[in-house]
């Protein structure tokens, strides 16, 4: 439990000086920014970077605001700050939920939502949370450029995602919802704070009669990464959301996502629990929408 | 003279508690010598391979290590087990044969078997890694059922078979009570591997020098019992061998109870570097190593009357030791416990136990909370339930049919229970439950498609274990032992041979020991975990503390009263003797003319400071030891405990609405901390019932190596537990007072599981296996709406 020894550790203080330190160290260099899930992996010894790039001192990377449209979240935003952001709170309570479901206060409080996102467990909360609002990863490249890509695209499987040795997450853009729109998030897990068995996360738009115009379902703790329930969603496109249609969009999500065995539980449970999840997440989030 | 101790039923804060919530508790991490030393342990990476070679020249080169040692290097030591260290039990036993590191063959994942030593942490991890090791696995075997085919494949192969330890146990007539019955209830439970995780995991640090020899700080709950076992394995003469159990220790349950392989390495290696060795073992290796408890198979039968008489048991019961490779429990001193302590509270008298433990290439069961009943329990009262069920008898009015109902009772197979009260528990826990209503509420809620149930548990808990019992099983005394020194200034040094880690023996003690001698606590200053300065004694075990240990405080303390009374009547220039005097206030007063008094701080100063001013002829000094017999086989608290839930049958998910727990503590000496006792109890038994497993896959390989992984509940998992007392003294202590800590666990998986099985009448739902997941429980919903 004690890490292999680090030949250099690096503390820059802006993003171009972390791409620059990235393109000289490349392959043997880490970034550290919460340390959440890095730490752990450092001290069983199945992380053993030589290089540590300590983001911290990064100014400016963790502000949360509304700009053009869309809400930027800095990579560097911790769980708990985005769990009782006001903004967050007031129009994005489905992300706040999940980041409210994160391990435990000393995990929220030093977990950034990058970190979260890169690390790519299938069965963190962020991911669906982040899928279900459409997000999208703005990454700077050492060349001075930058690109935009989406959740969906950036989760390549379990622990794996769509970042290259010299690139930086600097924000998370979240086009900021329509009127008569809500989400919510549930997780199911064997005790609080612990990873998902599954998790379902919600977004749901309506008319001004309440008939639903858009859903989004997404489903996480299953592999190779969070699955979005597209029969299940469009089940709900033009209808209003009553007790029946709920439980058929479950129904549609349990057959439409694939699950698996393993230590937590097995995957006809899994198959259930989204079941049983999916009509209660989108019912509250149908529930926002119309408030 | 049995005076009232003012002190007695306070609940004052702990005085512990100061030092560990402002970060001063003095834990064995924070011990630093100079010149130290850190050990590390290669393990097994099989769960049972031959070792083909061991390489350990490239680690030896790394700068900064000091050795590497493998089991070739401490074969000279002996094998590990010896007559003192293997526990004396009726039944057959075999005594497995191993070195502190495994020679030739590995038996279990995290099986140690070699061992590096270097200047910090971190050169010994790279260390570790690069000792090379090559194995021939070999066939392996998991299941305990399995184990014992003819054809399974052997831990032990000059064993002939797999089995560690068989006994028999019969008691009455049996068979003419199943001839008897009108209905016998047959059924297998089984109960998964689980146990206890202390916060701290194990940890020691070792240091000699030919001249006083070895002394041992040692994350231990007996240091004195560690202290003669490792001088007879070092082969130190008992003069060189110090035991020091750290001021504080982050928790036990049990599993610091054994002695380890680690510790006599660590012995070992600093009488061979003369450096202090340290090893601290991380959160995998505890997590694969120890705490790994219950693990139990019964086939278990009841011959009941049609009145609900329960005639006679039959159980066949198997448990699974693991390795068997742990001194002085060898995992199965544990569910022999269990298998005497299987009727427990009820009062059964014709009873056929078969008890056969056998091993498996897991680690070795260790002692943790409710030391071996924790699966019985669970057996017996779910088998209750399912003859109450099929009686259509209400569930508490079976339990007080069959209750030990006189006192003292010694049950069937010899165990004594000195006090209790069944029906006043039962009647309080109906009353808290407001049971009649509660029924009506079930029904009128199963009508609207919600399920809720109620079930109980009852049973005795051990408080403390006598000499007469221990002495045969452990060689080890069950007395307690407490030091009452006064000293110059009036204040007073209590030196117990416990070693107490959170039970609160700091308050507890000073508290009765201030009321005897009619001091305040804060007058009294407890130490222990100190083979050097604290008298001998078996360990903070078993429910002990307020049972045996305190109670030699009270003596010791009642001891001095006379000398100090004829100071005082020196001092006053008055004849009187102990009875004239009351100690109240800080004085000794005069009974017949209270303003006639000595300050005690007065007395100590001329018994120690000042002895010319002691009677002619007194000894200076003001000091006693006792120890404390209880004149009886046996001392219990008879508790019952009750959960109501609400389960959800889509997902098997449920919440515990209500725990309601009625414990007999006799005479509580602190009710905070008793009430603190059982809430950490309900919550371990809470955990071990419901959310934790250790799990191991087909290859033998654990699958919980990390609290990630392995499930124990936070506050937010937990019910509010409901505390009610209803105690009946013990008329063997002198305060009447009893331990309590170990039982409570054992006492929550029937009832949580009766409870839920209860809820689910309806869909007729039978539970027989822990833990209680809500997919298991979803599971048998499926299973039962198959079946219609």
């Amino acid at each position: 439990m004690y890490p292999k020894a680090i030949e250099n550790y690096f503390a820059p203080t802006d993003v171009a000086e972390v791409l620059t330190l990235l393109q000289q160290h490349g392959e043997q260099a880490k970034l550290l920014a919460g340390g959440q899930s890095l730490m752990p992996l450092m001290k069983l010894r199945l992380a053993e970077p030589q290089t540590i790039i300590d983001l911290n001192q990064v100014a400016a990377l963790d502000d949360i605001r509304e700009e053009n449209g869309r809400l930027h979240i800095g990579a560097l935003a911790r769980h708990a700050d985005v769990a009782a952001h006001p903004l967050i709170l007031h129009s994005y309570p489905l992300l706040a939920a999940a980041a409210r479901n994160i391990g435990d206060p000393q995990i929220r409080n030093r977990g950034t939502i990058a970190g979260s996102l890169v690390h790519a467990d299938p069965s963190a909360d962020y991911p669906p949370a982040v899928m279900a609002l459409d997000g999208q990863l703005v990454v700077a490249r050492a060349d001075g450029g930058t690109r935009t890509v989406w959740l969906d695209d950036f989760l390549a499987g379990p622990l794996m995602s769509d970042i290259g040795e010299d690139e930086l997450v600097t924000r998370i853009e979240i086009p900021v919802p329509p009127a008569h729109s809500g989400g919510a998030y549930a997780k199911r897990s064997q005790v609080a704070g612990d990873f998902a068995i599954i998790s379902v996360a919600a977004h749901i738009a309506l008319d001004p009669s309440g008939v639903c115009q858009q859903a989004r379902i997404v489903v996480g703790g299953v592999m190779p990464k969070p699955g979005r329930a597209e029969q299940a969603a469009s089940l709900l496109q033009g209808k209003t959301l009553d007790a029946t249609l709920l439980a058929q969009a479950g129904e549609a999500a349990a057959e439409e996502v694939e699950t698996e065995d393993d230590v937590r539980a097995s995957a006809a449970y899994r198959r259930q629990l989204i079941r049983v999840t999916v009509p209660e997440v989108v019912r509250q989030a149908g529930v926002r929408a119309g408030e | 003279m049995a005076s009232a101790n003012a002190w007695v039923g306070q609940s004052i804060k702990r005085k512990e508690d100061r030092r560990l919530l402002v970060g001063d508790g003095q834990y064995l991490p924070d011990i630093v010598l100079p010149r130290m030393v850190v050990m590390g342990l290669v393990r097994s990476i099989y769960a049972h391979a031959k070792i083909t070679a061991i390489d350990t020249t490239q680690a030896t080169a790394l700068p900064g290590v000091r050795t590497a040692l493998t089991g070739a290097d401490v074969k000279h030591l002996g094998p590990v087990l010896s007559d003192m260290s293997t526990p004396n039990l009726p039944g057959e036993t075999k005594r497995p044969l191993f070195w502190p590191l495994s020679i030739d063959e590995v038996k279990y994942v995290g099986d140690p078997l070699a061992v590096v030593v270097a200047r910090d942490k971190y050169t010994l991890e790279d260390a570790l890694e690069l000792v090379d090791v090559e194995y021939d696995p070999l066939d392996i075997v998991l299941d305990p059922e399995r184990a014992l085919q003819p054809d399974a494949p052997r831990l032990y192969p000059d064993w002939g078979d797999n089995v560690l330890y068989h006994q028999h146990i019969p008691a009455g007539d049996p068979d003419a009570a199943f001839a008897q019955a009108d209905l016998v209830v047959k059924e297998r439970f089984r109960c998964h591997r689980t146990g206890g995780q202390p916060m701290e995991t194990r940890g020691c640090l070792a240091m000699y020098n030919p001249g006083e020899g070895l002394t041992l700080w040692l994350t231990t709950q007996r240091p004195h019992i560690k202290r003669h076992l490792l001088a007879e394995y070092l082969n130190l003469p008992h003069s060189q061998m110090r035991v020091i159990m750290p001021k504080d220790m982050g928790g036990a349950f049990g599993t610091k109870a054994p002695l380890y392989r680690e510790e006599l390495l660590a012995c070992h290696l600093a009488m061979k570097l003369r450096r202090p060795v340290k090893w601290v073992e991380n959160r995998q290796e505890s997590l694969m190593n120890v705490g790994q408890g219950r693990d139990q198979i019964h086939e278990l039968e009841l011959a009941v009357k049609k009145d609900g008489t329960i005639l006679g048991l039959r159980d066949r019961i198997l448990a699974d030791c693991g390795d068997a490779r742990t001194a002085i429990y060898v995992g199965f001193a544990m569910p022999f416990l269990g298998a005497m302590y299987l009727i427990n509270g009820y009062d059964i008298p014709n009873v056929d136990i078969d008890l056969t433990c056998v091993v498996t290439n897991k680690a070795c069961l260790t002692p943790s909370r409710a030391f071996g009943s924790f699966a019985g329990r669970f057996a017996l009262d779910r088998a209750v339930e399912l003859a109450a069920r099929a009686l259509e008898m209400d569930p508490v009015e079976i339990r007080l049919k069959n209750a030990i109902k006189t006192f003292p009772h010694v049950s069937a197979v010899g165990v004594h229970v000195d006090s209790g009260d069944f029906p006043g528990s039962f009647a309080k826990t109906c009353a808290a439950l407001d049971y009649d209503n509660f029924r009506k509420e079930q029904s009128e809620a199963w009508q609207n498609g919600r399920y809720l149930g109620v079930g109980f548990s009852m049973g005795v808990e051990i408080s403390g274990v006598p000499s007469e019992v221990l002495v045969p099983m452990e060689r080890q005394p069950g007395f307690g032992v407490a030091t009452v020194q006064f000293d110059a200034h009036g204040k007073v040094q209590v030196a117990e041979g416990d070693s107490p880690h959170g039970q609160g023996h700091e308050t507890t003690i000073a508290q009765v020991v201030a009321g005897e001698l009619g001091l305040s606590p804060e007058d009294i200053y407890v130490t222990y975990g100190d083979t050097h300065s604290g008298p001998f004694a078996a360990g903070t075990i078993g429910s002990r503390g307020a049972s045996y240990t305190l109670s030699a405080a009270v003596l010791a303390a009642r001891a001095l009263r006379p000398k100090m009374a004829n100071i005082a009547a020196h001092l006053l220039h008055i004849e009187a003797g102990e009875d004239d005097f009351v100690f109240r206030d800080g004085h000794a007063i005069l009974t017949r003319d209270e303003s006639q008094r000595v300050p005690i701080a007065r007395i100590a100063e001329v018994a120690l400071l000042s002895p010319t001013e002691l009677p002619p002829g007194m000894e200076a000094g003001l000091e006693h030891t006792s120890h404390f017999e209880a004149e009886t086989a046996g001392m219990h608290s008879c508790n019952v405990h009750a959960a109501q839930v609400e389960v959800f049958p889509d997902t098997g998910e449920y919440k515990i609405v209500r725990y309601v727990a009625v414990d007999d503590a006799g005479q509580p000496i602190n009710p905070m901390v008793v009430r603190g006792q059982i809430h950490g109890g309900v919550a371990m038994g809470i955990g071990n019932a419901c959310m934790e497993e250790f799990i191991y896959d087909e290859n033998g390989q654990q699958l919980t190596t990390t609290l990630l992984d392995y499930h124990i509940p936070s506050s937010l998992d937990l019910p509010h537990i409901e505390t009610i007392e209803h105690n009946v003294p013990s008329p063997h202590t002198p305060l009447g007072s009893k331990g309590k800590g170990e039982g409570t666990p054992g006492m929550v998986p029937a009832a949580v599981a009766n409870a839920l099985e209860d809820a689910l009448q309806p869909l007729g739902v039978k539970i027989t296996e822990l833990p209680l997941t809500p997919e298991r429980i979803w599971k048998l919903i499926q299973a039962a709406k198959e079946k219609e």
